[in-house]
């Protein structure tokens, strides 16, 4: 019968444990990354910028399409449009004025139709056009293919 | 081989692109002309009339149709030579104001150039009698009149400035009038003046004649510069007008916009100005310790104190991505805030403390959120070092159990 | 001996060894032997280059769990992967740095081989099939590089794949193939997807199979010097001296991999928009630059041929030789020996220098 405790015992104790600890510091990472973290991915193709609830006909919404601000209006006939909410004479954020059923750039009165072509003031090009998609009560802008 | 065919190719294309003499209209005072090289003829190619296919009979009169000279110009063919300045204004508004004549060829060209010229003050010095300003051909041209939208045009916006400079900014020319003429000089410093000479922002950026009126140029009245200003600061001007400094402004006949900007040296307006110190724009009128002077201070200490967290964020943001921390998000609220500040910037025209509060309330949030990201992200490479110290020191200890186990090993023989 | 309760290890051998000839295997690793010498440090480079190319797997199947392959997904999910999965940053900056130090371990591997002259019959087939891993292994970094989507990666497959166009007659088929189109598009990045995941790690373990295999059975060379004086030879057991000794490194390794991704983790740029000029200092990953930089250097034409095609012409002479090494010296000549090590000295100078330009350019 080996003593309970020789060196060699002690030893691979010693070498198991600090295995299973070091395996420890590696797996935790590991099954952490597997869990889908609770906030959902930002930028993606399709961004659920508005609902329809929420979107009355002659109004527009801000809203963040991956890193940049864009706009979505709803026209008075209930469909939508929806663009990069940039303005293409200096860098404004546009913003719809259901007064002129419009997108106004607030910044040199700017103004483009709700195709988002510019149609007054300096804007010297129309307004990058993203796509809408409709699915139940949300509306989704995904990027024009 | 190559290099013949390309040269032969290029003369083909110069040589229709360039108008035959028969396509234009000028009849035989045109051949005359184009035979003695009159420089005017060369002109004359690229002028929307001679294209429209009005002769020089259109405005000179003659007999276009006879080939001498004596002929085409005898009494009775109605022709006249050169053209005092009030003939050339008559000459020029006998088509352009004819609102019959004009449908029938350019619809979509307004008719009312002369109706306006004679308000200008060019038009009314010239109606008094003084020849040396300016008519349709000092900035139109004579013989070579292009579109306005032909940027070889003289009246095209970005050539607009020089056009106008060409004689008011010629001290010895305006010496007889009574006028500044620094306004160019002033003009390609300003804003505006880069937007358009500089960046070449046609669409955007005014040129004389956007504020003055190009056939009814004149100085605007006092009341008209709100308007005048608000046709592209139209959200700056609706704020000015509701606030309570527009009619104090009208009762003491103070010019609105350009009381505080200026107008041919108009800079991009600078915090600064809000500042309780002599040379500050609200201490032309106001003294320390008044109502405007405390809102000029408040409008002075609050975008300062914004400015001011906008360093700290640029650092702390700064800070956390060197260490490879990603830090878009807090980016993306310091961008927010900063068109928060552009937007607070055009909301002191309304000259009111609580609507100035409501969107300084807005941008702190939003540099809260991104101070906070940042703090967070160093936050994060803090853990993510004491993580790896843990590792590495359950590593050593592995490391060492390894080490000492391979020197328990039998030896090698 | 039967299946015993009381010794659950021992029953499970028994168990095996009733089905599958364990003791020849136990019997074999017993006797697999590694040399000891002066050389003997570079021995392990084989081995950490494998262990790299396991985390990588690893690494690889969990970036898969969330990265998005096509263009309008990818930046962003790397860059999800990167700030909101739980330690998904750790994963990403181990993956791009194991990614560059397999390729330094695996050139350490092959120079110190070529320089012990380990590539000598019998062992031809275990030198081309190593030139087969290092190709598969850069052409891993090569389409690796373009996954995140970002504006530097996206020009660098750019001139990559333009300088693959420029080989005669079957260069613009490759290029338009790796491509997907004439030029670098949405269309390319799930073609280099495929590669980087599918096609490559395929290749890889068919080879790297066969390369361990030809090792396991002719053994690890020996220093040439043993033959004439064997008294001078000296071994250690495989099993447990050199594999503890390895494994080790490896932990070793992965910890120095955990301090880079730690200090200095991978970064995103910005997102590739392939109507963008192209951005000034675009350069191709460190492994990539020496060959960036010699087809620099040619001028606009030599000969009848183009600067960039007689740059080729070179590179792929100078890989065809490289790959006929074991032939050209095959230690019956001394000059030819000397000359092939001159060589070899020559290519590794010529390579750091260019690798240094490159970088410092």
């Amino acid at each position: 019968m080996k003593r309970l405790l020789d060196r060699r015992t002690i030893l691979n104790w010693f070498v198991g444990g600090s295995t299973f600890a070091w395996l420890g510091s590696v797996l935790h990472p590991v099954v952490r990354f597997l869990m889908p973290p609770p906030e959902q991915e930002a930028a993606v193709s399709a961004v659920k910028a508005a609902s329809l609830t929420e979107m009355a006909p002659n109004s527009g919404k801000i809203f963040k399409f991956g890193r940049k601000p864009a706009l979505i209006v709803r026209r008075v006939d209930g469909s939508f449009a929806a663009f990069l909410a940039k303005c293409t004479h200096l860098d404004c954020v546009v913003q719809y004025r259901p007064d002129k059923e419009r997108i106004w750039c607030a910044c040199h009165d700017g103004f483009y139709d709700l195709n988002g072509t510019n149609v007054a003031g300096p804007p010297p090009r129309p307004l990058d056009a993203l796509e809408v998609h409709t699915k139940g009560d949300d509306v989704y802008v995904t990027r024009k293919s | 081989m190559k290099g013949f065919v390309t040269a032969l190719l290029l003369a083909c294309v110069a040589l229709t692109s360039r108008v035959k003499a028969d396509d234009l209209s000028g009849g035989e005072c045109l051949e005359c002309h184009l035979e003695i090289e009159d420089p005017i003829t060369e002109l004359w190619k690229d002028d929307v009339h001679a294209h429209a296919g009005i002769g020089c009979d259109g405005c000179h009169g003659g007999d276009s149709t006879k080939d001498d000279s004596e002929l085409a110009k005898r009494s009775g063919s109605g022709y006249r030579g050169q053209f005092t300045p009030r003939q050339i204004v008559l000459s020029c508004g006998g088509c352009h104001a004819d609102i019959e004549y004009m449908k029938a060829r350019k619809p979509l060209l307004s008719v009312d150039q002369l109706e306006k010229y004679w308000t200008s003050q060019h038009g009314k010095l010239l109606a008094k009698g003084e020849t040396r300003v300016a008519q349709c051909v000092s900035c139109h041209g004579a013989h070579g009149v292009r579109e306005v939208n032909d940027p070889k045009s003289p009246v095209y916006a970005a050539n607009v400035p020089a056009t106008c400079a060409h004689c008011h900014a010629d001290a010895e020319y305006m010496s007889e009038f009574d006028i500044a003429t620094n306004q160019y000089d002033e003009y390609a410093q300003s804003v505006h003046g880069k937007a358009l000479l500089e960046k070449n922002d046609v669409r955007g950026a005014p040129a004389c004649n956007d504020c003055h009126g190009n056939h009814g140029a004149a100085p605007p009245s006092i009341d008209a510069i709100t308007n005048i200003c608000g046709t592209c600061h139209s959200y700056n001007a609706e704020l000015f007008l509701g606030s309570p400094l527009a009619p104090g402004f009208k009762e003491k006949s103070l010019a609105d916009c350009v009381a505080c900007h200026g107008k041919h040296l108009i800079t991009h307006a600078s915090d600064d100005w809000l500042e309780d110190e002599p040379g500050g724009a609200c201490r032309k009128c106001h003294e320390t310790g008044d109502e405007g002077s405390d809102l000029a201070l408040y409008y002075a200490d609050t975008l300062g104190s914004i400015r001011q967290s906008f360093d700290e964020i640029d650092e702390l943001l700064a800070r956390a991505e060197v260490k490879g921390m990603d830090v878009t998000e807090g980016e993306d609220y310091e961008q927010a805030a900063r068109q928060g500040l552009l937007q607070a910037r055009t909301l002191i025209h309304a000259f009111s403390k609580p609507v100035m509060e409501e969107k300084v309330t807005d941008i702190a949030q939003n540099q809260a959120a991104a101070l906070e990201v940042g703090y967070a992200q160093l936050k994060a490479f803090d853990d993510r070092r004491r993580g790896l110290a843990i590792s590495t020191l359950l590593l050593l200890l592995l490391t060492i159990g390894v080490a000492i186990k391979i020197r328990t090993l039998p030896p090698l023989e | 001996m039967s299946t015993s309760p009381e010794n659950p290890e021992r029953a499970l051998l028994a168990w095996l060894k009733d089905r599958y000839p364990v003791a020849q295997f136990v019997e074999w690793a017993e006797h697999k032997t590694v040399p000891v010498g002066r050389g003997a440090f570079w021995y392990y480079f084989g081995g950490i280059t494998l262990f790299l190319f396991l985390i990588q797997v690893g690494t690889g199947i969990l970036l898969m769990f969330y990265y998005k392959g096509s263009a309008d997904t990818a930046f962003a999910s790397v860059r999800f992967i990167s700030a909101k999965v739980p330690f998904g940053w750790l994963v990403r900056s181990i993956h791009a740095w194991a990614a560059n130090l397999m390729i330094f371990s695996v050139f350490i591997h092959m120079f110190s081989v070529f320089f012990m002259r380990a590539y000598r019959k019998p062992r031809e087939l275990t030198w081309l099939s190593g030139i087969v891993l290092l190709a598969l292994l850069l052409g891993f970094g090569f389409s690796g590089y373009l996954l995140p989507w970002n504006e530097l990666a996206f020009f660098a497959t750019k001139v990559g794949t333009d300088i693959i166009g420029v080989i005669p007659v079957i260069g613009e088929p490759i290029m338009y193939v790796l491509r997907g189109g004439e030029e670098v598009t949405g269309s390319t990045l799930p073609r280099f997807f495929a590669l980087h995941v599918a096609l490559f790690p395929a290749l890889l373990t068919l080879f790297m199979a066969a390369h361990l295999f030809f090792i396991q059975l002719q053994g690890i060379h020996e220093p040439d010097a043993w033959k004439t004086q064997p008294e001078q030879r000296k071994t250690m057991p495989f099993f447990p001296h050199f594999f503890m000794r390895e494994l080790l490194l490896w932990l070793i390794t992965f910890n120095i991999l955990a301090v880079l991704a730690v200090f200095s983790p991978a970064e995103l740029g910005v997102e590739a928009d392939p109507f963008s000029p192209a951005p000034a200092g675009i350069k191709p990953e460190w492994y990539f630059l020496s060959t960036f930089e010699f087809l620099k250097y040619m001028p606009a034409h030599i000969g009848p041929l183009e600067g960039e095609e007689f740059g080729l012409l070179i590179i792929s002479l100078g890989f065809l030789l490289w790959c006929l090494v074991p032939w050209i010296d095959r230690g019956r000549s001394r000059t030819m020996t000397t000359v092939v090590m001159v060589g070899g000295m020559a290519i590794l100078v010529f390579l750091t220098i260019l690798t240094y330009l490159g970088y410092v350019a």
